[in-house]
């Protein structure tokens, strides 16, 4: 650490160079910090359980091209026949599916007239629907074909009994969430009684407040949509999709509005995350390149100008490994100072997104990656010119520059 | 003078040409970055309406039952953005504005009388009442908008877009041909034009940078025929409909329509405000508007802040973009710094022979002033290619936002000319502070 004198005297009388390149490393280090913690907050998002199980799962939407009179027949027995159909591993019906982006949603309350606890996303289908979608049931029973009631265009009649997410029951009893079972809640104003708890449904929504609170009723909607939710055996979807498709065009007039898979059904809804995703990445990489470029094209400069110098301490004895351990750690000493203002900048940025974006505090550990992030990279960006310096023939020293 | 100074410039850059790249190169990327997400941001809070959007308004009536609100906003009792069918017939009744928009919704398949059932695409299907083309200035590519009649009788009419008429008739002038929709055959009376309006304000928020819908049908054309798709629909109820029936639910308290108002001046907003509250008091006749009221005008401005249509997203984004230009504009800096360093001699020679500081400053400010051209180019087309990406990457987006009008392209210009040069200045004003003494020693 002799070096340290020296160094700083340097940089004290050449303060432009030492204090641009401080500036640029402050301001990458700013942008860093702030971008990988957005990355992780996006990456949870996309990456949180939906609680289905995910690779085996579709979904199909089409009519029931008969008579209002003949839906309620019709339904059961194109179930009964999908149900039947080789590597179909089970069938139901359901309104719409976790991450659709459509569906209904409910206000929650403890009392009909009582406050609004929360609001919950709610499904209507099949009494066997969380068993097709491959839910874990963690406390309670699930449903049988008694909790099952028929509804044509509006749920005027209710079911009694539902199941409810793991999230939505620590909404209503956050000290111990299996208190909710056998509770009564206010859905809408109509009471229902929490037969069951699900480990993870996803709402409709991805990005919703509510994602995770969702309430499973067992409702059977005899109607002109048809919309089912699909298991295939593991590793027979796609064949099983044709098959599916196959059937249902079977019948005159019957038309197939969605017929697709839950991965893309998920990615769909999580489009607008992993688009920001990328964009996070590129300007990231962008920031990465033009940086280490930059740290690269400055120590080189600043040490053709010092060659002369450099060539009287090698012929003065300093060895090649002296020469380059000066180098970095002058470079070492730039950035330090580059980070420490890096450190108030993001600190400033992140509470102008606090307050203007309802962002979170960013927590320290991303402060100290970034300032390892671009440690690592000016002493990269420094060392081929610091190498090239070592190497200067000590001869330089009686030659005029 | 000047074209001397330039010919000097490109001398200096041929016989530097690494480094004066780097330059270029570095505020290209930093441009492309920033006008890149700022063009998107910039399109997507544009006026939609240039002009009119100030005395257009979107009507909110508090008409929830008298046990507990809709909801809050904070502390504050919000209600929804839609209203009931009995308002907006009353409402539209009223004639209390020039122009009045009831904008509903529903979906149906949709197919051309020679197709078969089949063939048919769900579609999300947008009634209308006839003014709702005039306050949005809609542009027809054949035909105009239905008549008068026909928006109060609710006739089986249809406007479709210019995509849907591409696809169904091959793009021709198909006005007196016929859609089906659902069972039922609908008479074109009208093709859209492109429509670029930006945000498309009218409808719920997320759709605000969809494409547009390709069926519009009048909107007392779904009321006659009981047209209503549940499970696309949004909707809310404080009281129960009578029965299961649609008709019950276009009777009930259910709010589901949103309804919009264009004015003759934004000053007639205290007007109309008057009327609602006056209209909500009368309707308590009828035991309805039981809420201690307050109805609420949102101007499209208002409208959109409220909703929050640009989401965060996009303004952080635009936020570390030009964050990151600054990065390459720094960046540029040192680069520049370390090419008119080199240049020390020539500022010695020059001076010693009679040049003035002056002189030396409009010669490297010249020599600045190219690099800065070759990177506003640069950073243009990078720009292009930004959004090209873009285009592709957020393709849930309607594709015009991904266009630079004319005050994007010069902003792009000036930016990379203005920031280049203002970094530049610091390295030029050292660089002509050489003594000419020092250069002349021991060469």
């Amino acid at each position: 650490m002799r070096d340290l004198k020296p160094i700083l005297k340097t940089i004290k009388v050449r303060l432009m160079a030492p204090a641009l390149l401080a500036l640029q490393i402050a301001v990458t280090f700013t942008i860093l910090v702030n971008a990988f913690f957005m990355i992780e907050q996006k990456e949870a998002i996309i990456s949180k359980p939906s609680g289905v199980d995910e690779a085996n799962i579709f979904r199909v939407l089409s009519n029931q091209p008969f008579p209002k009179e003949e839906y309620e027949a019709r339904l059961d027995e194109t179930i009964e026949s999908i149900r039947n159909i080789p590597g179909v591993n089970a069938v139901s019906m359901l309104n719409t599916v976790p991450l659709a982006g459509y569906g209904t949603y409910d206000e929650v309350t403890r009392t009909p007239e009582g406050r609004r606890e929360t609001w919950t996303a709610t499904f209507l289908g099949s009494t066997n629907a969380y068993q097709t979608l491959g839910l874990e049931l963690v406390a309670g029973q699930g449903f049988t074909k008694q909790d099952e009631i028929t509804v044509s265009f509006e749920a005027q009649s209710h079911p009694s009994d539902i199941l409810v997410t793991r999230a939505f029951a620590e909404k209503l009893y956050p000290d111990n969430w299996e208190e909710a079972l056998g509770k009564t809640v206010y859905l809408a104003m109509i009471p229902h009684q929490i037969k069951g708890i699900l480990a993870e449904m996803n709402g409709p929504w991805g990005t919703w407040f509510a994602a995770k609170i969702s309430v499973l009723k067992p409702v059977r909607d005899a109607n002109e949509v048809l919309p089912l939710v699909i298991r295939a055996e593991p590793g027979q979807i796609d064949v099983v999709m044709e098959r599916v498709k196959e059937y249902l065009l079977k019948t005159p007039r019957r038309q197939i509005t969605y017929l697709d898979k839950f991965v893309d059904i998920k990615a769909k809804n999580y489009q607008k995350e992993s688009a920001a995703l990328n964009t996070l990445w590129i300007v990231l990489l962008g920031l990465t390149f033009v940086t280490a470029l930059g740290i690269f094209g400055q120590s080189r400069f600043a040490i053709m100008k010092r060659r002369k110098q450099i060539g009287v301490r090698r012929a003065l004895g300093a060895s090649q490994w002296h020469v380059l351990r000066y180098f970095l750690t002058e470079n070492a000493i730039v950035t330090t100072i580059g980070i420490l203002f890096g450190c108030v900048f993001a600190i400033v940025l992140n509470q102008y997104t606090v307050s203007h974006f309802e962002f979170s505090l960013i927590p320290a550990g991303y402060f100290a990656f970034g300032a390892a992030f671009c440690m690592v990279l000016g002493q990269v960006g420094v060392l081929v010119p610091a190498l090239q310096a070592s190497r200067l023939s000590p001869a330089i020293a009686t030659r005029t520059v | 003078m000047f074209g001397y100074y330039l010919k000097i410039a490109w001398v200096s850059i041929r016989k530097t040409p690494l480094l004066s790249l780097l330059i270029v190169l570095t505020v290209a990327v930093g441009i492309a970055a920033s006008m890149t997400t700022y063009t998107v941001q910039y399109m997507m809070s544009k006026d939609p309406l240039p002009g009119l959007s100030d005395r257009t308004f979107q009507i909110q009536l508090n008409s929830w039952g008298p046990e507990k609100p809709y909801g809050y906003e904070g502390d504050e009792e919000r209600t929804t953005r839609h209203i009931t069918l009995q308002d907006a017939k009353n409402l539209l009744a009223a004639k209390q504005a020039p122009l009045q928009a009831a904008i509903g919704e529903f979906a149906e398949f949709v197919y051309s009388e020679d197709q078969s059932f089949s063939d048919g695409i769900g579609t999300d299907i947008r009634t209308v009442t006839i003014d709702f083309f005039a306050m949005m200035r809609v542009p027809f590519l054949y035909g105009t908008a239905w008549s008068a009649e026909d928006d109060e009788a609710g006739t089986d009419v249809t406007i479709i877009s210019k995509k849907l008429n591409d696809k169904l008739f091959g793009g021709v002038n198909s006005i007196g041909k016929s859609i089906v929709i659902g069972e039922q055959q609908y008479r074109i009376v009208g093709v859209l034009d492109d429509w670029p309006m930006l945000p498309k304000f009218y409808g719920a928020p997320f759709e605000a940078y969809q494409p547009t819908r390709d069926v519009f049908v009048p909107f007392f054309n779904q009321i006659r025929r009981e047209l209503l798709t549940r499970s696309e629909l949004a909707f809310n109820c404080w009281k129960t409909p009578a029965d299961d029936s649609i008709r019950a639910f276009f009777n009930s308290e259910c709010v589901w329509i949103m309804f919009w108002v264009q004015l003759d001046s934004p000053s007639d907003r205290e007007r109309y405000l008057n009327f609602i509250f006056d209209y909500a008091k009368d309707q308590r006749r009828f035991g309805r508007f039981l809420r201690d009221g307050f109805h609420k005008m949102f101007s499209v401005e208002e409208y959109l802040l409220n909703e929050e249509v640009v989401s965060k997203d996009t303004k952080i984004g635009v936020w570390l973009a030009f964050l990151f230009l600054i990065v390459c504009l720094l960046n540029c800096m040192s680069l520049m710094t370390a090419k008119f360093h080199s240049k020390a001699a020539e500022v010695g020679l020059r001076r010693a022979v009679g040049a003035s500081k002056q002189n030396l400053f409009a010669q490297f400010s010249c020599e600045i002033l190219l690099l800065a051209s070759f990177s506003a180019v640069l950073g243009m087309l990078m720009t292009l290619a930004g959004l090209h990406f873009t285009k592709s990457a957020y393709s849930y987006l309607s594709a015009e936002l991904m266009t630079m009008d004319v005050n994007m392209v010069l902003a792009t210009i000036g930016l990379a000319i203005i920031a280049t040069m203002a970094f530049g200045l610091i390295p030029i004003i050292k660089a002509i502070q050489v003594q000419p003494a020092s250069q002349l020693k021991s060469q």
